[in-house]
C-alpha cells in the first residue's frame, strides 16, 4: 500500500498534511461517538388468542405453578414465593419451580404454566429473572398475572 | 589543519507520512463500519441480562413495532438507579420509533393503528362477524429498572388493539 521511498519515482510531491488534519479529525469523531452494539436477545411471549384479562377464571382446578414476586416500597426489596415459602436464592427458586412442575407433570398435566405474578412496582429486571429461570428449567408455558387495563379518566 | 573542508552533510528530515496516512485510513473504515450511527427504532435502554434469551431473527416479511420503555429523566449515576424517585412509574414512558407517549392511553392510539398495517389471513375461529387479529410482530425492550406495571400496561395495550404477537427484549450476556 504504501508508496516508493525514492522521490525520483513521484517528482511532485503533494502536501498530505492536510489530508492528515482532516483524517485525524474524523478519526476523533468517530471514536467520541463509537458504541458498542449491545448483543439483544428475546423472549416470545405471545398472548392467548382466546383468553385475556377480561372474564371470570373458570371453576376447573387451576393447575399451574405460581411465582409471587412482592414489593417492599419502604425498604425497595424484593421478595420470591412460592406458596407461603419465601425464596431468595435463584438455584433454590430453580429447584423448587421444577419440583412443582414435575408434581403436574406426574399427575397428568405437562402443559401445567408456570405463572409469574408480580407486583407493578418491581423492577423489569427482576421479572425478566424469574422468566429465565424458567427457561432454565426447560419449561416454555409461562404466564403472566395482571389485572384489568386503566380505564380512562371519566368513563364507567 | 586540513586543506579541504569537509564536504557538506545534507540531512534530510522528511517524515514517511504514507504508513500513518495508510493505518489511519483503516481506522477511519473500522470506526465507521462498526459505529452504530443508523438511527434506529430502539432508544438506549439498558436490557436486562438472560442467558436463556434467544437471538434476534427478524424476518423481513413481517411487520414489527418496537415499544421502547424508558426513563423521561435519564439517571445520574448507578446509584440514582435505585432511588424511588427513579423507579416510580411516573418517570417512565413509552416510546415507539422515537416518539414518546406518555401513558397507557396515548400508546393505546397509536397501536390501533400499528395493528392496521397487517391483517391475519384466517380470521379468530368461532368469531361472527369474523374477527381479524393483526399479524405484526411487537417486541418489549424495557429497561431493567422499569417497574413491571409498566410493561404490564405495554401488554394490556397490545392485547386492547388485537396485537397478540409479543416478544420481550433482553440482553445476552457476553460469550468468554
Amino acid at each position: 500500500m504504501a508508496g516508493s521511498q525514492d522521490p525520483n519515482d513521484n517528482p511532485m510531491a503533494i502536501n498530505v498534511v492536510p489530508l492528515v488534519d482532516i483524517i485525524f479529525c474524523l478519526c476523533v469523531f468517530f471514536m467520541c461517538s463509537f458504541k458498542f452494539r449491545q448483543l439483544e436477545g428475546k423472549f416470545d411471549s405471545w398472548l392467548p388468542k382466546d383468553k385475556g384479562s377480561e372474564g371470570l377464571p373458570s371453576l376447573e382446578l387451576i393447575s399451574e405453578v405460581r411465582v409471587a414476586l412482592m414489593w417492599d416500597e419502604a425498604t425497595q426489596v424484593l421478595t420470591r414465593k412460592m406458596g407461603v415459602r419465601s425464596i431468595p436464592q435463584d438455584e433454590e427458586l430453580q429447584r423448587s419451580i421444577l419440583e412443582a412442575h414435575q408434581a403436574w407433570v406426574q399427575k397428568g398435566k405437562p402443559d401445567a404454566p408456570v405463572t409469574i405474578d408480580g407486583d407493578a412496582r418491581i423492577p423489569w429486571g427482576e421479572v425478566i429473572t424469574v422468566v429465565n429461570i424458567i427457561k432454565r428449567c426447560g419449561i416454555e408455558k409461562i404466564e403472566f398475572a395482571m389485572g384489568a387495563p386503566p380505564k380512562k379518566p371519566g368513563s364507567k | 589543519m586540513s586543506k579541504h573542508a569537509p564536504p557538506a552533510v545534507e540531512e534530510s528530515v522528511a517524515v514517511n507520512v504514507v504508513p500513518l496516512v495508510d493505518i489511519m485510513f483503516l481506522l477511519l473504515l473500522f470506526l465507521m463500519v462498526g459505529g452504530d450511527m443508523s438511527h434506529r427504532e430502539s432508544t438506549e435502554v439498558q436490557l436486562p441480562q438472560a442467558d436463556k434469551a434467544v437471538d434476534v431473527n427478524k424476518d423481513d416479511e413481517t411487520p414489527y413495532c418496537v415499544i421502547n420503555i424508558h426513563p423521561v429523566r435519564d439517571p445520574t449515576s448507578d446509584a440514582d438507579r435505585l432511588t424511588p424517585t427513579f423507579r416510580a412509574i411516573t418517570n417512565w414512558q413509552f416510546a415507539i420509533a422515537g416518539i414518546e407517549y406518555p401513558d397507557y392511553f396515548a400508546l393505546l392510539e397509536q397501536l390501533k393503528l400499528v395493528a392496521e398495517r397487517k391483517r391475519e389471513d384466517v380470521p379468530l375461529p368461532g368469531t361472527n362477524p369474523p374477527r381479524y387479529l393483526s399479524a405484526v410482530l411487537v417486541t418489549i425492550r424495557a429497561d431493567k429498572d422499569a417497574p413491571y406495571g409498566m410493561i404490564q400496561q405495554a401488554m394490556q395495550a397490545c392485547a386492547e388493539s388485537t396485537l397478540y404477537k409479543i416478544e420481550v427484549g433482553a440482553s445476552k450476556p457476553p460469550t468468554n
